[in-house]
């Protein structure tokens, strides 16, 4: 369904080129999710946007391919993505409030966008807005139609945004942290209702996230992202069993864990990189604690170490 | 024991138009009748959804916000009776770590100087052994000398929060109020700040009142934990305890919520509904309408915090018969 192949999309700011997303590739299938894990500034978002060929300047897609059902998105005329945007692929963000427009009723922008994609009448629009929020788990949906995005909780809001998303049966669900603004209680019955409408509608799914018990609950296929590369990619299942690269496994160590009393945690010493670094050797040398003379040297390459796993590290076989 | 901090009654009462639409003036009562002791050197974790009073809970023990009722003992001390400037003297035994470092952090001013001021205010110092002072601080946290002549912006998440961290240890601080010191920063970070959090408590012997909403990092923490529900406290008790074997429905419930970063596990039952308001609260039990074994009895009568087994209290009329263990 999606195939996406060295992308890379630079900002071209005052003090340097950032290099937010620096050749990355990977691809969903019908019906599955895929999670993109990583720390604060590797490059999610930027990978997201750059799919709907949203990124904001002074950024540009720079080089690489976004196969969508074959079709190279970077070809696209800018009216033609208009058409695919909110259709075949839709977004979820993590503030539910910049995808709702705050003086429109709820009914009206939903509506909106089915009107927008669809031939239908204003009242089959109504009807089928209805029925969305019905799906999404909203009470009283008929009152609520009438409503402002203001009079909703968090988590009401993104039901809301995710009706938005659905309203046009997207074959690609594209959903940057969709729960991190929310309560564990709440997050926990939106990421279900996430995953039912995804199985009854087999989309595939891009589920951005930092939260590794949500990879683990929602995800069948897993990327690790770090300054702007893919460092790891595996099935879930593969990726928590036998973590390959150095920074998946300190990730993996570092979590406090339910129900396990440990004296101490075990983090990745050192910070998270900043976005104007540039690497001659690994990305991940100076927080990595397994180096070797070459990983100084030269930039590992991905490398097939388990059937489906794939690792950016020299000392991965 | 006599408790370092001791927490009696305490009430607060918000009027707010915050979420109507007619613009009318309500009550919101944030803290209900909150009450619980802190052992000296121990942590205590707050938890509970946003909005249930935690971090009221940790203004209004500072008076950073003023008690409607209640009374906040510290070393035996009244601190909502006594005068400001009795109180000043006190407040310097009693820091607090914000959740968004940058914010609590002045923007224009170098590290040097923030770190500075806690002295000036309550410790006045010679030059050279301020130097001294802010040398070991920045050690302490794992800081460097160099860091002292830059602004804020310069430092990532990580960093700020150790510059916070800093400057409540400036004081030498006996009681450390951290309104969820770790919940902005990433997880590998998250882990250093934790690590740092218990190694200066062992060495400056310090106490904590922990608010977070995340339930591994508090487990990990806090030797003790409270459950808050709606501005009041529904269960208390040991950290390990209450993982094993909670007491109250919604203790049970956040638990079942919580991902659990191992692949595979079988579905658990989710807590349904919309977090609460506290304006017009249920009446009864305030957790019944979203409680999967309410009865008839937990619509009309509140249950009290009770004492279930040494030092594990519960508010739930079934605390006795309900076997939640995991
Ligand atoms: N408008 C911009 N101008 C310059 N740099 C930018 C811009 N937007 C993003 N970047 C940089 O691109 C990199 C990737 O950003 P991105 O938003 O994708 O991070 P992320 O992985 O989504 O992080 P988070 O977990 O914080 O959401 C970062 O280093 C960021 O600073
Ligand atoms: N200054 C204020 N004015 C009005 N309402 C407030 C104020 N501060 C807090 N509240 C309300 O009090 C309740 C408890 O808030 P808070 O203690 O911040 O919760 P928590 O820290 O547990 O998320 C919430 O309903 C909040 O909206
Ligand atoms: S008192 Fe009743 S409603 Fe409240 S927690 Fe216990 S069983 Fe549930
Ligand atoms: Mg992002
Ligand atoms: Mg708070």
């Amino acid at each position: 369904m999606l195939q996406v192949r060295d992308l890379k999309t630079y900002f071209f700011t005052a003090k340097g080129v950032v290099k937010a997303v620096d050749g990355i590739s990977f691809s969903i299938k019908k019906g599955e999710t895929l999670a993109l894990v990583g720390e604060s500034g590797c490059g999610k978002s930027i990978t997201a946007l750059s799919l709907l060929r949203l990124v904001p300047p002074p950024g540009k897609i720079v080089g690489g391919q976004i196969r969508f059902n074959g079709e190279d998105l970077l070809y696209l005329s800018e009216s033609e993505m208009r058409r695919l945007r909110g259709n075949r692929i839709a977004m979820v963000f993590q503030e539910p409030m910049t995808a709702l427009n705050p003086v429109l009723r709820i009914g009206d922008q939903i509506s909106e966008v089915l009107l927008q994609h669809q031939d239908i009448s204003p009242g089959e629009a109504r009807d089928a807005s209805i029925k969305l929020l019905h799906q999404v788990g909203i009470p009283a949906p008929e009152q609520r139609i009438r409503e402002f995005p203001h009079q909703l909780s968090g988590g009401l809001r993104q039901r809301i945004v995710i009706a938005m998303a659905l309203a046009c049966n997207p074959q690609l669900l594209i959903a940057d942290e969709p729960t991190t603004a929310l309560d564990v209680t709440i997050q926990a019955q939106i990421m279900e209702l996430l995953g039912r409408l995804q199985q009854q509608r087999q989309m595939a799914t891009l589920l951005i996230t930092h939260d590794l018990g949500v990879v683990a609950e929602s995800a069948q296929q897993v990327a690790i992202m770090y300054a702007g590369l893919i460092v790891e990619s595996a099935s879930v299942a593969q990726l928590f069993a036998a973590p390959g690269h150095p920074y998946t496994r300190g990730l993996l160590a570092s979590l406090p864990r339910l129900g396990e009393k440990r004296d101490r945690l075990s983090p990745i010493d050192g910070q998270v990189p900043s976005p104007l670094e540039s690497h001659t050797g690994c990305p991940f040398l100076p927080r990595c604690p397994d180096v070797i003379p070459i990983c100084s040297s030269r930039y590992p390459q991905l490398q097939e170490t388990e059937p489906g796993q794939h690792v950016r590290c020299w000392r991965a076989e | 024991m006599t408790p370092l901090l001791k927490v009696d009654n305490l009430n607060k009462t918000f009027i707010t138009t915050a979420g109507l639409a007619n613009g009318k003036k309500q009550r919101l009562q944030a803290v209900n009748n909150l009450s619980f002791a802190l052992i000296e050197g121990e942590t205590l974790g707050l938890v509970g959804e946003s909005g249930c009073g935690k971090s009221t809970t940790g203004r209004l023990i500072l008076r950073l916000l003023e008690a409607d009722s209640g009374e906040v003992f510290y070393k035996g001390e009244n601190l909502l009776k006594i005068s400001r400037s009795r109180l000043r003297p006190l407040r310097r035994e009693m820091q607090m770590i914000f959740q968004d470092p940058f914010s609590s952090l002045n923007p224009r001013m170098r590290i040097g100087d923030i770190l500075s001021e806690p002295f000036k205010i309550h410790k006045p110092l010679a030059a050279t052994d301020l130097k001294r002072e802010l040398k070991n601080l920045l050690e302490v946290v794992g800081l460097s000398v160099e860091h002292l002549d830059r602004y804020p912006h310069e430092f990532s998440g990580g960093q700020r929060q150790r510059i916070g961290i800093a400057r409540a240890l400036a004081v030498k601080p006996n009681l450390i109020i951290a309104d969820e010191p770790v919940s902005a920063l990433d997880v590998s970070i998250q882990a250093q700040i934790i690590n740092l959090l218990q190694d200066i408590q062992k060495e400056f012997k310090l106490t904590y009142l922990f608010i977070a909403h995340d339930l591994a990092v508090v487990q990990h923490i806090c030797d003790r934990v409270a459950v808050m529900y709606l501005g009041r406290i529904v269960e208390i008790g040991p950290a390990l305890n209450i993982y094993r074997r909670p007491l109250h429905p919604y203790t049970e419930a956040l638990l079942n919520a919580v991902p659990i970063p191992i692949p595979g596990r079988p579905g658990r039952a989710l807590l349904q509904g919309e977090v609460p308001s506290p304006i017009n609260p249920p009446s009864g039990c305030p957790f019944h309408p979203r409680c999967r074994y309410a009865k008839s009895i937990c619509e009309t009568d509140l249950p009290p915090l009770e004492q279930q087994s040494t030092g594990h209290e519960s508010a739930c009329h079934f605390a006795k018969e309900l076997d939640m263990s995991r």
